[in-house]
């Protein structure tokens, strides 16, 4: 049997396993204590006898970029686990199997990799003051805090959000909520010495790094959040840094607008500054479907050009916990093989 | 973003808080050892979406709900949260990733009462009060049968 068709097996089973479960979960989703199973929609497995749950979510998509073949892949499959033991002591990890099957040349050289995305433990000194120590996501804007594909409205990512900061970063951090300031603030400053904890080889660490990101909330569920960080990264971007950020929510009646803005400014002069953003706008057309369009743009150093992207797709909530996702991306100055073409997925949070 | 911010700033300050009306009475209770002193509806709002985990005292708060489809719960959610419970699956979808979950589910009246009742840092919500000595009401938001008047407004609605 050729190796395509074999994957393509693989994908088929592995997809139409995902699709099943998830099926089948509606059956336990009363979420009502007393019920014979210690799973629960949305708040994963609890381990009978502990305070230990586990969660997890998987993805496989189907893209048609214009200029390769279609590939279909099961993305990642990410597990999340953490014990909460009531007290004021949390431990938290996560861990994604990337690139896990995959049909085409498109993704050669993308082989799977076990990423530790989270690790960490918390301790709440109060409601609004909390510790926490390890490695977690980097807590600029919004998107890349809730970047799991069941969260997110579109399967690709806002470029602003992938390649002006590192994803994750190993460190510490105060972080809390002051709900009773204004209409509610919830806080985080950190900082990392750059020993990142299981580093991720594809991607670029920081080498040093401070700073703080603000959510204010206002009316009618806006929130207005702002960023700041001054760092160094291990490799590929020269000189130090200071990055400034401004991100936006606002949700009413099912109407969602979201936007993040980074301007990354570099010490080694100029031509090594980078910016970038995206505004999105989502609107429900029937119960379970959503319309979503979006628009970025990512300036990256030593180019001449912005690469701008444009998204317009669809969003079917077949369940809270199932979500199917098509969409068309159109590129301009497209250099850094930003997505382009047919992108759809579907995507399971368990 | 700043035009965005200009318009929800003006919309802020003109905007005037208004008491709902039309849905059920309810009472917010807690255990009477549990020693947690009074709450405001923000506070209750802050403690329903996991925002405020701990009382005064240093207990852990352990708040419960009933079934989203409770006619109680809707009137709960909407009145001191400003959104249905379907509007906030979002908000619970992210802050799983996070790894808190949202409070527990409990089928009946009855079954939030002894809850309160036994549990230390327990808290609910009823649409009318028993004499159980063990239980003390916070808030009320309308004529709850039953109970002592600790009367609260409303927030705005988010989400229809």
């Amino acid at each position: 049997m050729p190796e395509e068709v074999r994957v393509m097996a693989r994908l088929c089973s592995v997809v139409a396993a995902l699709l099943l479960t998830a099926h089948a979960l509606p059956a336990f989703a009363d979420n009502i204590e007393g019920a014979d199973t210690d799973y629960r929609i949305d708040n994963g497995l609890k381990i009978p006898g502990t305070d230990i749950n586990v969660g997890s979510y998987g993805t496989a998509s189907l893209d048609n970029h214009p200029d390769t073949a279609p590939r279909l892949a099961v993305d990642a499959l990410s597990l999340f686990v953490w014990w909460d033991g009531q007290g004021r002591w949390k431990f938290f990890s996560e861990l994604e199997y990337e690139n896990l099957l995959y049909t085409e040349a498109y993704a050669k050289g993308k082989n799977g990799y076990l990423s530790l995305e989270r690790l960490y433990a918390e301790y709440a000194l109060t409601d609004t003051v909390g510790l926490r120590a390890g490695k977690f996501l980097t807590p600029i804007g919004r998107w890349n805090e809730i970047h799991a594909t069941p969260l997110v409205w579109t399967t690709s990512r806002p470029l602003a959000t992938q390649y002006l900061f590192p994803d994750n970063m190993s460190g510490v951090m105060v972080k809390g909520s002051l709900p009773n300031v204004g209409r509610g603030i919830d806080y985080s400053f950190y900082a990392s010495d750059g020993e990142e904890i299981r580093p991720n080889p594809s991607l670029d660490p920081f080498r040093e790094a401070v700073g703080a990101h603000v959510v204010v909330n206002s009316l009618y569920g806006a929130q207005f959040g702002f960023s700041y960080v001054s760092f160094e990264q291990e490799h590929s971007k020269p000189g130090h840094n200071q990055l400034l950020g401004s991100d936006f929510l606002w949700t009413h009646n099912r109407f969602e607008v979201m936007a993040e803005a980074v301007y990354r400014r570099s010490d080694a002069g100029s031509r090594n500054d980078e910016w970038g953003g995206y505004v999105q706008f989502v609107a429900p057309l029937s119960e379970r479907l959503y319309g979503v369009a979006r628009y970025e743009n990512l300036h990256l150093a030593q180019q001449s050009v912005t690469t701008q992207v444009r998204v317009a797709g669809l969003n079917y909530k077949l369940s809270s916990h199932l979500i199917l996702k098509i969409e068309w991306a159109s590129s301009r100055n497209n250099r850094i093989g930003a997505p382009d073409g047919l992108l759809s997925s579907v995507s399971v949070l368990l | 973003m700043i035009a965005a911010a200009i318009l929800i700033a003006f919309v802020d300050f003109v905007a005037l808080p208004a008491e709902r009306t039309g849905a059920p009475p309810f009472a917010v209770i807690v255990a009477s050892d549990s020693d947690t002193g009074r709450i405001t509806r923000d506070d209750a709002a802050s403690i329903f979406r996991r925002k405020q985990t701990f009382w005064k005292n240093g207990l852990r708060v352990q708040p419960v709900n009933l079934p989203a489809s409770d006619p109680l719960r809707q009137a709960f959610s909407r009145c001191v949260l400003g959104q249905a419970p379907e509007a906030l699956e979002d908000y619970w979808r992210q802050m799983y990733f996070q790894g808190v979950l949202p409070p527990r589910v409990l089928e009946s009246e009855r079954a939030v009462n002894l809850f309160v009742a036994t549990t230390p840092g327990g808290i609910g919500y009823v649409s009318t009060c028993t004499n159980d000595p063990r239980i003390t009401v916070l808030i009320t938001f309308g004529d709850v049968p039953n109970c002592p008047k600790r009367t609260a407004v409303c927030v705005p609605l988010q989400d229809s």
